[in-house]
């Protein structure tokens, strides 16, 4: 997936209108709250069949720091 | 003594419009002063709603916006157009209604599997999409109210009704959930579930033949107009239900309470 895709995508789980970016910092995004996380956890568990912890969520800064949690490459 | 809203300059999508409780739901909604977008399956139907409505005798144009959609078929792109067609003509909306469904039997024994699947992607997966894209930030103001349909079959069901009962009570479940997410966006959302009501639905000849004299008896106040339903709909997308939010609401007619002794 590109980060481009990814961002469209995050964008759409975070129903989000703020400007995001791969270095945009999570704390700085209103919409990344406890339902964001949960969204973005089913989907690298089940849409993207990824395996990842909700630890790795939390501990997450930036966009990119997910984007790579989802197997994205840079 | 009568009870009138004002929607004025609101704007409200209505599902399933081109018949029965839907179309009292948006010709109401309309007469109220609201922008209604009307989503049917059926377009000619659709612009009878827009020509014959009781609002072409008030003295300003009609305020019914009609899309034709399949909500069997319909894609989240399919919903995504047609809502963005509607906010960009008349800004984001309020809320929304969500009615379409179909009734069949389905006999444990015997039922046909695309009838029963039919019925729950209709009445259940078709609302989860609508509301899914609806309240976005994109398409809905906050503080929005968006109502479903469930119906008595989904707490007292009868012979083969499970495939219609299940989706029904699936509805109310699910409200429950989507008002714990949507509330972020301070949107409410509730169901309402009506015993049986004279529609069109009703002239189905199987649903006529499972309506038989003791059912009907149950109603206490007879059997229902969409008018009878519409009533609580526009009453829960209106500022007056502001602190209700994931209920079912019985407009049964006395159905309940007139089925015991």
């Amino acid at each position: 997936m590109t980060a481009e895709n990814f961002i469209a995508k995050l964008i759409n789980l975070m129903d989000t209108e703020a400007e995001i970016n791969l270095s945009t910092k999570l704390a700085d995004v209103e919409d990344w709250d406890s339902l964001s996380m949960v969204s973005f956890f089913s989907y690298c568990n089940s849409t993207l069949g990824k395996k990842i912890l909700p630890e790795q969520i939390k501990s997450a800064q930036t966009v990119e720091d997910l984007y790579k949690l989802a197997g994205g490459a840079l | 003594m009568s009870v009138t809203f004002d929607f004025t300059g609101k704007n409200f999508v209505v599902v399933g419009a081109s018949s029965g409780i839907g179309k009292q739901a948006a010709i109401e909604l309309s007469y109220s002063g609201a922008n209604v977008l009307a989503i049917g399956r059926n377009l000619e139907r659709l612009a009878e709603l827009k020509q014959n409505s009781p609002i072409s005798l008030v003295k300003r144009p009609p305020r019914i916006f009609t899309e034709q959609l399949d909500v069997l078929t319909a894609t989240i792109d399919d919903w995504t157009e047609v809502l963005g067609n509607f906010t960009s003509a008349v800004g984001r909306i309020n809320g929304g209604v969500y009615t379409a469904g179909i009734w069949g039997l389905t006999p444990l024994n015997s039922f046909d599997e695309t009838l029963a699947h039919k019925i729950f992607d209709t009445s259940f997966w078709g609302a989860v999409n609508f509301v899914q894209v609806a309240t976005r930030k994109k398409f809905s103001d906050g503080g929005g109210s968006f109502v479903l349909m469930s119906s008595i079959a989904g707490d007292f069901s009868g012979k083969s009704l499970f495939a219609y009962s299940a989706a029904k009570a699936a509805v109310q479940s699910a409200v429950k959930s989507f008002a714990k997410e949507i509330i972020r966006s301070k949107h409410r959302i509730n169901s309402v579930a009506p015993a049986l009501v004279k529609t069109e639905m009703m002239q189905n000849e199987m649903y006529a033949a499972t309506a038989n004299e003791e059912i009907i008896s149950r109603h206490l106040l007879g059997l229902g107009t969409a008018r009878d339903v519409a009533g609580m709909i526009l009453f829960l997308l209106s500022d007056r239900a502001a602190w209700i939010t994931g209920q079912n609401f019985f407009v049964d007619g006395g159905y309940i309470v007139g089925s015991y002794n």
